[in-house]
């Protein structure tokens, strides 16, 4: 039977990732064996740490939810001609903003307490990716820059408010004191850490695909991003257009901030390391799905296990845990290349492919 | 009461040494971006340059050693840049994007399975220090606090000029800007634009490799994760206000650090002020040089553009 258009699509690009991620674990034992490690072994405790039990699988999932918030962000602002590169920053607004209304404001019913998170949340990440997208707009600066320069801003307010103003009442660690419980994203399995903050960030990306491919201001978003010149000569107001894709991509991004303070962790404090963290993690995952908002969830979920997987696999297999980066760099690699390879033999991602270099 | 004059020297002092590592990244990044090449991947470069030069440092006790291995080290994270993104002509925001988290992720993982330790701990590496010249620290207040740089600084301003006569006045500058303006047109008249541009994203990693090794074993004789702090695309930040020209470079850099090192200072004499407040003012001022420099900005026409020589236009 000759496999019909769509099918044959899906086909090819399932076989295509699952072939790169092979060939990226291939790859990635080099650096295990490098250490005189035995890459299987290492890769047998990364699965075992990741789905190991219950427990370690409610783990992936709840670090899914920043990656596929950030992840999403970054695919809409890329999709739409803005290369928003920092998540990080927007997610760290998202997390001051929640911290601080839920420990101000007095004690509400929840149904009115997450909206209004969710609301200021969005609200302080859409400020903070607004600034670049002014910037860009009225100066002409280069969003690439500037918005991954303002991700030390909010790191550096972190730092000041959780051991100033809302450090926790003992005056011991550097972070806040933990917020109400009815501010709290409940879980929805009893016994278990994982909390409905995964359903949101699902029913975002799905809402934000709706949006991109089902209604007339998303087709203009993707039309600014596939061809600016053509886009502006159709008469679509391109720097409008820009400005809402860079609000509406720091909005998705500060959600990622509040799963965390309002779902994971109940409280904010300063991440061991700013430096790589779910905002730069996120871009990758937007990358390999070639910018996709339901590939976001799968990859999302996949960045996840590797996440959890490498955790297990520095105690298990003494990998050091940076090896998480080099797999996730190696990761993207592998999958843009093999679309690259693809298109040679015919097949089409979507529109617009990622890999394709202006 | 504080003596501002000599407040202002070792602000002056300091600042020549923030702004060192920025602009020896930055005279690399210049040369790549000219030949029409974006490279992002500095920031994790410096990281690599950093650990491979405290470790090889280390291991030898002689710093020149640690220099040329974190600039090894950045030439090929450069290598590796120009192949995906020139050859297998990829996006070169995914590239970039891509090895930086990749050399970042390695510099800490070689550190760590070298030493079995995030951070240098108990370990000595042979630093560049301050090169006493007797005349020059005679001279009062100047001399112990502008004029006794170490040799790299002195080594990266010979470089400044050398590299402004190789951009302007040399064949291969010519050769490089025309590639950055109009590859098609380069290649018409017999420049090899992938040769051309190697060498350049080549020469950009090892400086930003260089960059990093200064860092390590000039400015702190530490490595630990995220040293770095930003200060690679700071660098980009100043290729574009010193309109990608090594001369003008040196002047961002030195302007950069030297308010960089005044926010620093004023640690000291406004203790009241949240120290956090003066740590963003770097990356303030990055946003706020780039806003400038983009008003006036002649960026070259190719950059971001990947060349094929098939769509070549003959003519």
């Amino acid at each position: 039977m000759a496999l019909t258009g769509r099918v044959r699509h899906y086909v090819g690009v399932t076989f295509s990732v699952a072939l790169s991620i092979l060939v990226g674990f291939g790859l990635s034992s080099i650096f295990i064996l490098a250490i005189g490690s035995n890459p299987l072994t290492a890769y047998y405790t990364l699965l075992q740490g990741a789905f190991g039990s219950a427990q370690s699988i409610s783990e992936t999932l709840i670090k899914s939810i920043p990656l596929i918030f950030t992840g999403l962000a970054a695919a809409v602002a890329f999709k739409s001609n803005v290369n928003n590169i920092g998540e990080e920053g927007q997610l760290y607004m998202g997390a001051i903003a929640t911290a601080v209304v839920a420990l101000s404001v007095p004690v509400l019913p929840a149904f009115v307490f997450l909206p209004l998170l969710l609301c200021v949340s969005f609200l302080a990440g859409a400020f903070w990716a607004g600034i670049p997208a002014f910037l860009k707009i009225r100066f002409g600066a280069d969003e690439l820059l500037t918005t991954l320069l303002m991700n030390w801003i909010p790191f550096y307010i972190v730092s000041y408010i959780v051991s100033g103003p809302f450090q926790e009442k003992d005056k011991i660690r550097p972070q806040t004191d933990f917020i109400p419980d009815v501010a709290r994203l409940p879980s929805f399995v009893a016994g278990y850490r994982i909390h409905w903050g995964l359903v949101l960030a699902i029913v975002a990306c799905v809402l934000v695909y709706v949006f991109l491919w089902k209604t007339s201001l998303g087709f203009e978003f993707r039309a600014t991003g596939a061809n600016l010149p053509a886009a502006r000569s159709m008469g679509i107001k391109v720097n409008r257009r820009m400005m809402q894709a860079m609000i509406l991509s720091g909005g998705i991004a500060a959600f990622a901030g509040l799963c965390e303070v309002a779902g994971t962790v109940g409280t904010l404090k300063l991440g061991s390391s700013n430096i790589l963290g779910y905002g730069y993690a996120g871009i990758l995952v937007a990358l390999v799905t070639n910018l996709h908002p339901l590939g976001v969830i799968l990859s999302g979920l996949f960045f996840g296990i590797l996440i959890v997987g490498s955790e297990s696999m520095q105690r298990g297999a003494d990998v050091p845990i940076a090896m998480i980066y080099i797999i996730e760099a190696i990761m993207v690699m592998t999958i843009i290349t093999s679309q690259l390879l693809m298109r040679k033999l015919g097949f089409k991602w979507s529109t617009g492919d990622i890999s394709q270099s202006s | 009461m504080v003596d501002w004059g000599h407040f202002a020297i070792v602000v002056v002092g300091a600042g020549i040494g923030i702004a060192a590592p920025l602009l020896i990244a930055a005279l690399g990044e210049a040369f790549a971006e000219r030949s029409g090449m974006m490279n992002l991947s500095i920031e994790g470069t410096m990281s690599l340059g950093a650990a491979l030069a405290f470790l090889f440092g280390s291991l030898t006790q002689n710093p020149w050693v640690g220099l040329l291995a974190g600039m090894l080290g950045g030439l090929v994270i450069g290598l590796m840049n120009v192949y995906m993104a020139q050859s297998l002509h990829l996006n070169q925001v995914v590239t970039g994007m891509s090895l930086y988290i990749f050399a970042f992720g390695l510099s800490v993982y070689i550190f760590r399975a070298v030493t079995g330790h995030t951070s240098t701990f108990g370990l000595e590496v042979p630093r560049f220090k301050a090169i006493e010249i007797p005349a020059l620290l005679q001279i009062p207040i100047l001399g112990p606090t502008i004029l006794n740089q170490n040799v790299l600084i002195y080594i990266s301003i010979v470089l400044v000029l050398i590299l402004e006569v190789v951009m302007f006045k040399t064949t291969l500058g010519l050769k490089i800007r025309a590639v950055g303006e109009n590859p098609s047109a380069a290649d018409n008249v017999g420049i090899n634009v992938y040769t051309v541009r190697y060498l350049c994203l080549m020469y950009g990693g090892a400086m930003a490799g260089l960059a990093g090794a200064y860092i390590s074993l000039a400015e702190l004789g530490l490595f630990f994760e995220g040293m770095t702090a930003g200060r690679g695309w700071i660098a980009i930040a100043i290729v574009i206000f010193g309109a990608w020209s090594p001369v003008r470079i040196l002047a961002g850099a030195l302007i950069f650090g030297v308010i960089d090192s005044l926010a620093l200072h004023t640690m000291v004499v406004a203790p009241q002020v949240p120290f956090q407040l003066l740590l963003t003012l770097p990356y303030v001022f990055s946003i706020a040089i780039l806003v400038i420099a983009m008003k006036r900005a002649a960026l070259p026409a190719a950059l971001f553009k990947t060349y094929r020589r098939e769509e070549r236009q003959l003519g």
